[in-house]
């Protein structure tokens, strides 16, 4: 599945937080909420 | 590879017909085409299918086939099993889901990976890793508008997922927050060793607040037990001379209208009243004047008023005394007030008095990093040394005017009423025959309720002079100086100093209670904390609370906003003017259909489309071209219908399954197929199979 056409494109337009962003495009990849959680903090503490 | 097989038990009434696969081959390419005539099994398979991964319960399928599943499990005339087994291309992957009860509706689904092993697949995981879509594109054009159903699911998906996310974030916060904190341990460490200093502070200052309770009280007891033995010996010895002095007047004859003995008798009052006054003053006098003046004290004692009533006049002596005391005392203070101390104790107890009144505030002063109560307890010690010098200036004050009250009652007498009885007494012819006594009866009641009351106090201040083991003066001295500073201080000064200790002796104890609970709860709490374990994310608090935070605000717009708007389209209605938060929808939703579209077929003719407005009903492209979708041939628009199905955006991996393609010609049905080895390739499909009525079963497979 190309980016275009992708379901993440549309939230990517609707939603204009970037955490938002994050999170949805973590949901569509199919991760947990531990998992989100994980990856959310290791991003935070690279930031 | 699709191996299946079922029974279905079926009680037609006459008979019960057993229905199994035997047209269409129980092997099966993972993309396959099946054409057959009715009741050769063929939707009966994609029955099965969808009902084993869950497809009932699925909120997107199309009610009629949803209801097909359901009737397969829950009719009372008939009864079914089934076995099913999907292997991916490598092998890698198997799915399999079975119904082996005949009589319960239980479907049992596992998967068996190379990467996971075996596990069951509950209907949640499988809706998380897996994508159903099952479809019967039979009215191709009102179905293209399903596709915006897809997003719908979608959003209430996600929704969810945010709304478990929350959840799982609030129970790690309150996971860290009970486990073990180093900042918290670090904090409760501060805290204890703090309230171990104060408690120290405080039960040193108790112990020497008894201390000093203790040695005020001995030197109390011991002063008033002298002072009032001495005053009852003094007392006991006027008695006698009391009751034989009875004063003898001469009555002399009242002849014009004045009665000479009534004049006496407001004199005798007057005296009794100076006597009081008198006896003040003898014991201000005791505590204002120098141990070099007091020999003036023995000169004042000897001063009998009584005696003024015979003599129609006071010794001088009493007035050249007033006079005299009260020039040595206003030196006295004169000397305070030019000393400064004087103004520096009215800073410290007008300081304290304001203060007292916002004692209770936790607010820590400026400056000084102290709570109220811990700077008026400060300013109270430090105003101690001037307790002694300011009690001095009351009693030097009260002599003072004790005095004064004296000199005006002197005058008084001197030069009214005294005057007019010598007036009298030379005036008035005397009766030598009558000699009257001015009946002493009612002073000397007074005088032995005065002796009563300090046989009184003797007997009180004796008893507790001798619970404190009648230590002498000097003994008190020597164990404890600061005793020194009560020598001027009178009885009721000192009876309340004691008071004032208790009280203050009192506030430490629950002070320092208080300061001993706080000692054992924080020695508790960290206690129980070094027992538990740091959680990993210790150190995150701080963003999983800005996280739970934030949460809720994504879940509304999914689950609330995003709703309405989804429904509004769905219902063919347009944002309301000026909502522009609706406008932007629609056009982010009318894009994302066009690319789940892509390119399709109309009147011979490939287009790309660019954006599928669901509520005008019109499909615009690549070329400026509006195509509305009533216009659009059945077959090209069940083709567009079943590619945008088949856009997923996800990782999902997709079970396919179209029924009833009839209206579609190869030229439609291709780009399914494409679009099925895409995905199959990709490693997104298991299975894509499209069913349609013909003559004869044909089962094709399309994988290449």
């Amino acid at each position: 599945m190309s980016e275009e056409n992708s379901i993440e494109k549309l939230f990517s337009t609707l939603l204009k937080d970037k955490f938002e962003k994050r999170i949805i495009h973590l949901i569509i990849q199919g991760k947990v909420s531990e998992e989100i959680i994980e990856t959310l903090i290791s991003s935070n503490d690279k930031d | 590879m699709i191996n299946f097989d079922y029974k279905i038990v079926r009680d037609e009434g006459d008979e019960e017909k057993l229905y199994k696969p035997d047209a269409i081959p129980t092997k099966l390419e993972n993309i396959t085409y099946i054409e057959g005539p009715n009741s050769s099994g063929k939707s009966t398979l994609l029955n099965i299918i969808a009902l084993g991964f869950y497809g009932e319960k699925k909120d997107s399928l199309n009610v009629a086939l949803k209801d097909k599943l359901r009737g397969l499990v829950n009719s009372h005339h008939q009864n079914l099993t089934f076995s099913l087994e999907i292997s991916n291309k490598d092998g890698s992957l198997k799915l399999i889901s079975e119904k082996t009860n005949p009589n319960k509706p239980d479907i049992i689904v596992r998967e068996i990976s190379k990467e996971k092993g075996e596990r069951k697949i509950s209907r949640e995981t499988f809706e998380r890793e897996y994508n159903l879509i099952y479809d019967i594109p039979d009215n191709p054009t009102e179905r293209l508008n399903q596709l915006i159903f897809d997003i719908k699911d979608e959003q209430v998906r996600y929704g969810n997922l945010i709304g478990a996310l929350k959840e799982t974030t609030r129970r790690m916060i309150a996971e860290i927050r009970s486990a073990r904190d180093p900042e918290r341990i670090q904090f409760l460490v501060d805290q204890l060793k703090k309230a171990k200093r104060d408690l120290e502070v405080s039960t040193n200052h108790l112990k020497n607040m008894e201390h000093r309770l203790d040695m005020v009280e001995s030197y109390v007891y011991c002063r008033l037990y002298q002072e009032y033995s001495n005053k009852h010996a003094q007392l006991s010895g006027k008695i006698d001379d009391l009751t034989k002095k009875a004063i003898k007047v001469q009555k002399r004859v009242d002849r014009g209208g004045i009665t000479y003995t009534a004049e006496l008798r407001a004199a005798q009052r007057i005296i009794q009243d100076m006597q009081t006054i008198f006896d003040t003053i003898t014991s201000l006098l005791n505590l204002v004047l120098n141990k070099d003046e007091k020999f003036l004290i023995e000169v004042w004692e000897k001063i009998d008023l009584n005696r003024a009533l015979n003599e129609l006049q006071f010794d001088d002596q009493l007035e050249q005394s007033l006079i005299h005391f009260k020039k040595i005392t206003d030196e006295k203070l004169d000397e305070l007030d030019k000393d400064g101390s004087s103004r520096e104790a009215d800073l410290y107890y007008g300081l304290i008095r304001v203060l007292e009144a916002f004692k209770d505030l936790k607010l820590t002063i400026p400056g000084m990093e102290k709570t109220v109560k811990e700077f008026i307890a400060d300013l109270k010690s430090a105003a101690e040394k001037y307790d002694s010098m300011t009690k001095f200036k009351d009693n030097a004050n009260e002599l003072v005017a004790e005095l004064n009250k004296l000199e005006i009652r002197l005058g008084g007498l001197n030069n009214v009423t005294f005057a007019k009885l010598r007036n009298l007494k030379h005036s008035l012819p005397l009766d030598e025959q009558e000699v009257v006594e001015i009946s002493q009866d009612h002073a000397k009641e007074e005088f032995l309720r005065e002796v009563k009351k300090c046989k009184e106090k003797l007997d009180l201040y004796e008893t507790e002079y001798a619970a404190k083991g009648k230590p002498s003066e000097k003994a008190i001295f020597t164990k404890w100086p600061e005793a020194k500073k009560y020598e001027v201080y009178k009885e009721d000064q000192l009876l309340t100093e004691i008071a004032k200790t208790e009280r203050d002796i009192v506030q430490e104890s629950a002070n320092n209670k208080d300061i001993d609970h706080r000692f054992h709860s924080l020695t508790s709490e960290l206690d129980k904390l070094k027992e538990k374990k740091p959680h990993k994310y210790q150190d995150k608090l701080y963003f999983l609370e800005e996280l739970f935070l934030k949460l809720p605000l994504l879940e509304n717009k999914l689950m609330r906003e995003y709703r309405v708007f989804v429904t509004d389209i769905i219902e063919r209605k347009s944002p309301s003017s000026g909502n522009k938060e609706q406008e932007q929808y629609n056009d982010a939703v009318f894009s994302f259909l066009a690319d789940k579209i892509g390119r399709f077929l109309h009147d011979r003719n490939e287009y790309k489309a660019v954006k599928v407005d669901l509520v005008k009903g019109i499909i615009s492209t690549d070329t400026k071209k509006i195509i509305h979708l009533q216009d659009m041939g059945t077959g090209h628009g069940q083709s567009a219908y079943l590619k945008g199905r088949l856009n997923t955006s996800d990782k999902r991996k997709i079970i396919a399954l179209f029924d009833e393609v009839a209206m579609m010609d190869n030229k439609s049905l291709e780009p399914i197929y494409n679009r099925f080895r895409e995905l199959y390739k990709e490693g997104k499909l298991l299975v894509g199979i499209v069913v349609q009525r013909g003559d004869e079963v044909k089962v094709l497979a399309k994988g290449k």
